[in-house]
């Protein structure tokens, strides 16, 4: 079991322990030890599949910390947010520091949650799922910010109309279903069957969206209302493009799935 | 012998209605598994442990270890009370599978 990775201590012991209980009731059936011994593993069952099956419970075990992770990220982000008005005992920098902290718990658990949820999956879609999900946990992150100045600061709200607002949360949907869209799409996706052609367009979405979050971070907004729109938007258009590796593996998988079948 | 994806699908309910009867260990449910169906429903041994540990995680099942009667070391699983929901649940669904077949095996007998 060791050699086939399951290093755990609770499920080693009780593997260890059944062994024993069987081996035991094969010697008293009239066995040898020698060939009680090898019934017995037999009967264990292939270490690899073991292996996979155990991954799987560690995988429901990091999704909950995911989640919380997620939970706690989002109260230190919320809280910092609804104290940002008026909070004169949170310097500005102090109100930063908390918010890249909530940030990065939010994403270590997005990561967790996402990156574990579906184990018996490929190793490739799942590499590319996070890709993904990365790049929606920081546009969202990103787009949070200025929101959340438009929605609580006076000055900036005046600024900003019912139409740009409007603009703004759509561009912060996209943003969300972004990696859903992906899932759902890859019946329509087309399916790329060499892999490394898939790994490059996957590579170019992300390197696309890069670029575009880089150029609107370069180019100065004439107006506040018309910068947080490029800017909802820019990042949308990058969580979309980091998505894009995900939605090709995906269609792979699906097509690879009917044939196997 | 009973088709593995059968066997796998029926292996939860099965736990959780051994379990009802009171506390076990995995040697012992894979033994009775065996027994109450003469042999022809077998798991893999090893494979037991994970659907365990599952239901654990899923707060259906709780565990603790104790000591056998010769002094070793055990794991003992026992019903929690949402695996006495998921029990019913099971019995209801496999009871309607049951029943459906069973009316229309009937039907092809008349």
């Amino acid at each position: 079991m060791l050699a086939a990775g399951i290093k755990t201590p609770v499920p080693l012991e009780e593997l260890e322990i059944h062994l024993r209980e069987e081996i035991g009731q094969q010697i008293k059936s009239g066995l040898s030890e020698h060939r009680a011994f090898e019934i017995s593993i037999q009967r264990m069952g292939q270490p690899e599949t073991l292996k996979t099956e155990f991954k799987k419970n560690e995988g429901i075990a990091m999704k909950t910390i995911g989640i919380l992770a997620i939970v706690a990220g989002a109260i230190i982000i919320l809280w910092i947010l609804a104290e940002h008005p008026g909070a004169a005992h949170v310097s500005r920098n102090e109100q930063m520091e908390w918010l890249f902290t909530g940030g990065a718990v939010v994403f270590f658990g997005l990561c967790n949650a996402f990156f574990y949820f579906e184990a018996g999956d490929s190793r490739n879609v799942r590499r590319w799922k996070i890709t993904g999900t990365a790049y929606s946990a920081f546009a969202i992150w990103l787009s949070a910010v200025p929101m959340m100045l438009f929605l609580t600061v006076p000055k900036f709200s005046a600024a900003v109309g019912v139409t740009e607002r409007i603009f703004v949360f759509a561009a912060l949907a996209v943003n969300l279903l972004s990696i859903l869209g992906w899932k759902k799409c890859r019946a329509i996706l087309p399916v790329v069957r060499n892999q490394r052609t898939r790994t490059m367009v996957g590579t170019a979405g992300c390197f696309l969206g890069l670029i575009f979050v880089a150029l609107c971070f370069f180019m100065t907004p004439l107006h506040f209302s018309i910068g947080i729109i490029l800017l909802t938007w820019t990042l949308a258009m990058a969580s979309v493009l980091g998505g894009v590796g995900y939605g090709l593996e995906n269609a792979a998988l699906k097509e690879n799935a009917v044939i196997d079948s | 012998m009973i088709r593995k994806e059968l066997v796998a699908a029926s292996a939860e309910p099965l736990i959780l209605s051994l379990l009802a009867k009171g506390e076990s260990y995995g040697y012992a449910i894979i033994q009775e598994v065996k027994a109450r169906s003469d042999g022809k429903l077998q798991w893999t041994d090893g494979m037991l442990y994970p659907v365990l540990h599952r239901m654990e995680h899923r707060g259906l099942i709780k565990a603790r270890w104790g000591e056998s009667e010769t002094g070793r070391k055990r794991k003992y699983y026992s019903l929690k009370k949402d695996g006495k929901t998921a029990m019913a649940k099971h019995h209801e669904q496999w009871s309607l599978v049951h029943s459906v077949l069973a009316g229309l095996q009937k039907e092809q007998y008349v």
